[in-house]
């Protein structure tokens, strides 16, 4: 479906992709990352809106820049809300699809078959200017959606939609996948990508640090030790006795009272902490991983990318 | 024949998209200038009756003025607009794309400048009461009006895709330098502006008697379709530069770094 093969895109000096190399098949994958990592420009890079600075891309067995078959086969929902405020979105829809080719009739069809499937039907006739961002989302989605197209690939789709309308979405990109048409998602939030596919590929720097289901990324962070943040009434006495327990890779001192235990054991600091402590008199605020942040995740696989952990 | 409908959909949906009360009241605006200022100077006793004076009064300020402002004001930003307004990777990824959206966009540009082009034509010949030759001359200014639109849309489109930042700026400079001070040189460098050949149209097509004996000096013997074709090939190649820019040009919003 898309092979990438030594791509990388410069912006001056700045390096916007850097070297990724990857044959995706047909089906639907996350493209993970977060805010700046370079996932805009690797779907900008697809839709051929951009052309690498080194390397070549092939999308649907073809190169993408300016290439007139190829987009009839896509749909793309950009992230920025680039919509005209004083024109209706089923104008807007229909317009596209126009531009898409179709005649006006089946353009009309097509427009409000799209708009009821992303539940926007009651306000189509409605300017864009008024929407609010879970309906421009929505209408986004629909002229991505209009033309029936092979390859879906969007940016950020669920940003600021309700939770009523992500589930809604959510579910629409599920049947989406059930159909066996193609999808690329790209998302800073790794649990809206986790609610549509198991495929991931994690982008951070421009470069793709790891791709593949989210057992197998759980299982590359196996071995990179895990952050612990602890706030307590004596940091430098837990320290020690985390010592003695052997548990520790690396210690630090954040602020007053608080300590950020690095370890490859986290269970057993989770599951023993209370025994470690007890009759010590050092009392326990607050517990809690920092890997949980998907920008940890991120800085752990970056890590092993250079060669780091 | 796709390429064609799909330039002819944009036409039809920028012309709905621009009737807006902040275009309509440029529009007037543009309209009502020459006529009001005509109405001035015709109250502070000038006689701009005289068909000498009422016609290269208005050569001046309508195909030179009303038509630089309305394309400066619509034409130059076409692509622009979409860059900054985030819409353009909606369009950009369409089969019928950039370049029918480029020739859509400028016919927009050309039909609402041309309407208030002609508009101010009619008002200012009301405004002014000519005393005599007023019907051939109205048609002369009339069919200069339309092609300094056309062709001045094509060039100003040609800059807003090859300078997408201070494009108006630079069109601006460039009006001044090249179309109002280097068209008026008596030499070969004349001959590359537009506003060369639409003078020597306006004074082939025009009775003799009401070309002024000072502007002969700054004309070309060649017969008037030479011009006619020179402007007309000067908009092809301006829209096929712009268009070919337009295609090569990688044009994102936000790089995402």
């Amino acid at each position: 479906m898309i092979q990438l093969d030594h791509v990388t895109k410069l912006y001056g000096s700045v390096i916007g992709v850097n070297d990724i190399t990857m044959s995706l098949e047909r089906g639907a994958y996350g493209l993970l990352g977060p805010n700046g990592s370079g996932k805009t420009t690797l779907l900008n890079l697809i839709t051929g809106q951009l052309r690498p600075t080194m390397g070549a891309v092939r999308v649907l067995d073809r190169p993408p820049a300016n290439n007139v078959d190829l987009l009839r086969r896509l749909g793309v929902c950009p992230e920025h809300d680039g919509l005209y405020p004083g024109v209706s979105g089923f104008d807007w829809v229909c317009y596209l699809m126009r531009l898409h080719g179709f005649g006006r009739r089946e353009a009309v069809a097509r427009t409000e078959k799209a708009i009821d499937l992303v539940g926007m039907k009651d306000a189509m006739r409605r300017r864009m200017g008024g929407y609010s961002r879970g309906m421009r989302q929505r209408i986004k989605l629909a002229q991505a959606l209009a033309h029936g197209p092979e390859l879906l690939i969007l940016d950020e789709p669920l940003n600021g939609l309700d939770p009523i309308g992500r589930h809604e979405m959510t579910e629409l990109l599920k049947q989406w996948i059930r159909s066996g048409r193609g999808l690329l998602f790209a998302s800073h939030i790794l649990h809206e990508v986790e609610a549509v596919t198991h495929s991931f590929m994690l982008i951070c720097g421009g470069r793709l640090l790891a791709a593949g289901s989210s057992e197998e990324v759980h299982n590359l962070l196996a071995d990179v030790p895990h952050e612990i943040r602890i706030r307590c009434d004596n940091p430098s006495q837990l320290a020690r006795r985390l010592i003695d327990e052997g548990v520790v890779e690396s210690l630090r001192f954040v602020g007053e009272g608080t300590l950020v235990l690095g370890t490859h054991r986290p269970a057993a600091v989770y599951g023993q902490l209370p025994q470690w402590v007890q009759g010590s008199g050092i009392r326990i605020h607050e517990l809690r991983s920092s890997n949980d942040s998907l920008q940890a995740l991120f800085n752990s696989l970056l890590k092993i990318h250079r060669g780091e952990s | 024949m796709n390429a064609l409908r799909s330039v002819l959909v944009v036409l039809g949906f920028e012309c709905r998209r621009g009737l807006t009360p902040w275009r309509i009241i440029a529009l007037v605006g543009l309209a009502f200038f020459p006529a009001a200022l005509g109405a001035l100077m015709k109250s502070g006793g000038a006689p701009v009756g005289d068909p000498e004076r009422w016609i290269f009064m208005f050569f001046i300020l309508i195909p030179e003025v009303v038509c630089l402002l309305g394309l400066l004001l619509w034409a130059t930003p076409v692509i622009q607009a979409e860059v900054e307004g985030k819409t353009w990777p909606y369009l950009a990824v369409r089969p019928c794309g950039k370049v029918p959206i480029l020739l859509g966009k400028y016919l927009a540009a050309v039909v609402w400048t041309a309407l208030a082009a002609w508009l101010a034509l009619g008002l200012a010949l009301v405004a002014v009461t000519p005393e005599e030759g007023a019907a051939r001359a109205a048609l002369v200014l009339f069919a200069i009006v339309s092609l300094s639109t056309v062709a001045y849309g094509a060039l100003f489109v040609c800059f807003g895709v090859l300078f997408l930042r201070r494009a108006m700026v630079l069109a601006v400079a460039y009006t001044f330098f090249f179309e109002f001070m280097i068209s008026w040189v008596p030499a070969m460098v004349n001959r590359f502006t537009v506003q060369y050949h639409l003078r020597n149209l306006c004074a082939k097509w025009l009775p003799r008697q009401y070309v002024p004996p000072w502007m002969e000096r700054f004309l070309n013997p060649s017969p008037w379709y030479s011009h006619a074709l020179i402007l007309l090939g000067m908009t092809a190649i301006f829209l096929t530069a712009a268009a070919l820019v337009l295609r090569r040009r990688q044009l994102i919003t936000a790089p995402e770094v």
